[in-house]
């Protein structure tokens, strides 16, 4: 994760309490740790929700804050404790439900030209798609960039049962997204 | 991980990229919640709202020193964007905060002393022993029991009070200037240009933002474009400048703009044109009585 030029200073005048501060640290970041919330919880409206209490929180903190790490870093883990903090409180509970249906009718969109939107919700699917427990330990690990040990704790856990999922994760989106594999490979080229 | 497992892992890189918050529209709901903090939690948050005051009402440094000083009762409220508030101070008084405003109050022997920015309608305990005294952007506002309206925005370059009863003087300390203001008559200070003045305002119109009417008497039409605009919140042009000295007698209370403009036109026979957020009044006459040029 690599630091914004911009926001150590942003960081010194946020804790020096000036108000400016907060607003830019809220235009810069909102939007991706609303994505990062969203990954943990599907739900968009949850999502910023959740997201505004991120801030909320640095903001009513400002003069307390001791980040050690980036701002970028802070907020992050910020995000990921709330979100798993609200699975909690709604008592989602990570039965080994059986995997929902891989949307295998997809193959035969393969010969299509795909459009990089398409592409898109296809991912979105797929992943939305995977077991409840299986997902979020899927995203932590993934997009969060926790460690195995990490996820086992914040979930209560073995680490050997967050190395199971994801690899079920993985084998059950290989299968979701097998017919648009190459396209999204290809994409992600273009993008480098 | 196989090389096919690496593939995935790279492949769903976009997973939710897709979404775009509105954060023009979150960043004001944390406005707010970061307003009501201010004003549910007043204490606490004192000295920084001090900081915050000082800086932006810009006011004049002289008179602020004893302000840290003494301690007897101190009260901050705050509102943002489309917010109003009602509060009583310790001392008895009222005050009816408009939106983006900020007051903060603190009651000591002798004097009951405020910090404001924003406008708000101020009804105030009386008191002959203590002064009430509201600074704000480098005007004092010293009055002992009255009703009036006080309107200053830092991004607006004047300070205006209008009064609705009893006696108010409105002054720059700086430079030493005061004015008296009795009811129905609105005191004007210009921070740019320094000036310092009063006219009459027999209708009040200041304070319809919170009685929600707006009235005219014989009032010239210059005066009540300027009075919708700020009611409405909108931006009016009148192309034909002959026609500001046409005046209006009319009160409008709960109509919406487009009607106010139906009043309007019937009466002095314009074309309303709306583009680019900005109503054009244009052509039309006195009255129904013709101009000539």
């Amino acid at each position: 994760m690599q630091q914004g030029t911009g926001d150590q200073e942003l960081l010194r005048q946020l804790q020096r309490g000036e108000e400016s501060a907060i607003e830019a640290v809220f235009r810069q970041h909102y939007a991706w740790v609303c994505r990062s919330v969203l990954r943990i919880i599907p739900d968009e409206g949850i999502a910023e929700d959740i997201a505004q209490d991120v801030f909320y929180e640095l903001y009513r903190k400002r003069r307390d804050l001791n980040i050690q790490s980036s701002l970028k870093a802070y907020l992050r883990r910020a995000a990921v404790n709330r979100a798993l903090n609200h699975l909690r409180d709604q008592k989602i509970r990570f039965a080994e439900e059986d995997a929902a249906p891989v949307q295998e009718s997809y193959l035969a969109g393969a010969q299509q030209l795909i459009e990089a939107e398409q592409l898109q919700s296809r991912i979105d699917q797929a992943i939305d798609g995977l077991p409840a427990r299986c997902r979020v330990i899927f995203v932590l690990s993934r997009f969060e960039e926790l460690s195995y040990k990490e996820i086992a704790e914040h979930l209560d856990i073995s680490p050997k049962t967050v190395e199971n999922q994801i690899a079920k994760a993985l084998r059950l989106l290989r299968e979701a997204l097998a017919a648009y594999l190459p396209a999204l490979l290809l994409l992600l080229k273009a993008a480098q | 991980m196989d090389k096919h497992d690496q593939e995935i892992w790279r492949a769903i890189e976009g997973y939710k990229s897709g979404f775009q918050p509105n954060t023009e529209a979150a960043w004001q709901k944390m406005r707010t919640r970061m307003a009501a903090d201010e004003a549910a939690a007043p204490v606490r948050s004192l000295h920084r709202f001090w900081l915050r005051a000082a800086a932006a009402i810009v006011l004049g440094i002289g008179a602020f020193w004893a302000w840290e000083a003494s301690t007897a009762s101190e009260m901050a409220y705050a509102t943002g964007p489309g917010e109003s508030l009602s509060v009583e101070l310790p001392d008895g008084t009222q005050a009816w905060l408009n939106q983006n405003s900020s007051l903060a109050f603190k009651s000591e022997e002798g004097a009951r002393r405020a910090l404001f920015s924003g406008e708000a309608f101020f009804q105030v305990a009386k008191d002959k022993e203590r002064p009430f005294l509201i600074v704000s952007k480098g005007t004092e506002t010293r009055v002992l029991g009255t009703a009036f309206n006080l309107r200053a925005y830092p991004e607006e370059p004047t300070v205006e009070v209008e009064v609705a009863e009893g006696k108010v003087r409105l002054s720059e300390p700086e430079n030493g200037k005061a004015v008296e203001l009795t009811p129905f008559e609105k005191g004007t200070y210009n921070a740019n240009e320094g000036v310092l003045g009063k006219k009459q305002a027999p209708n009040l119109n200041g304070l319809a933002w919170r009685t929600g009417k707006l009235s005219f008497r014989q009032t010239p039409l210059s005066t009540v474009l300027t009075d919708l605009e700020r009611f409405y919140g909108v931006d009016i042009l009148l192309t034909d400048a002959a026609l500001s000295h046409c005046t209006l007698t009319s009160t409008f209370e709960g109509e919406a703009l487009e009607e106010v403009f139906l009043v309007l036109s019937t009466i002095f026979e314009f074309k309303l044109d709306s583009s680019a957020g900005q109503y054009v009044l244009k052509g039309g006459r006195c009255n129904g009585k013709e101009l000539t040029q």
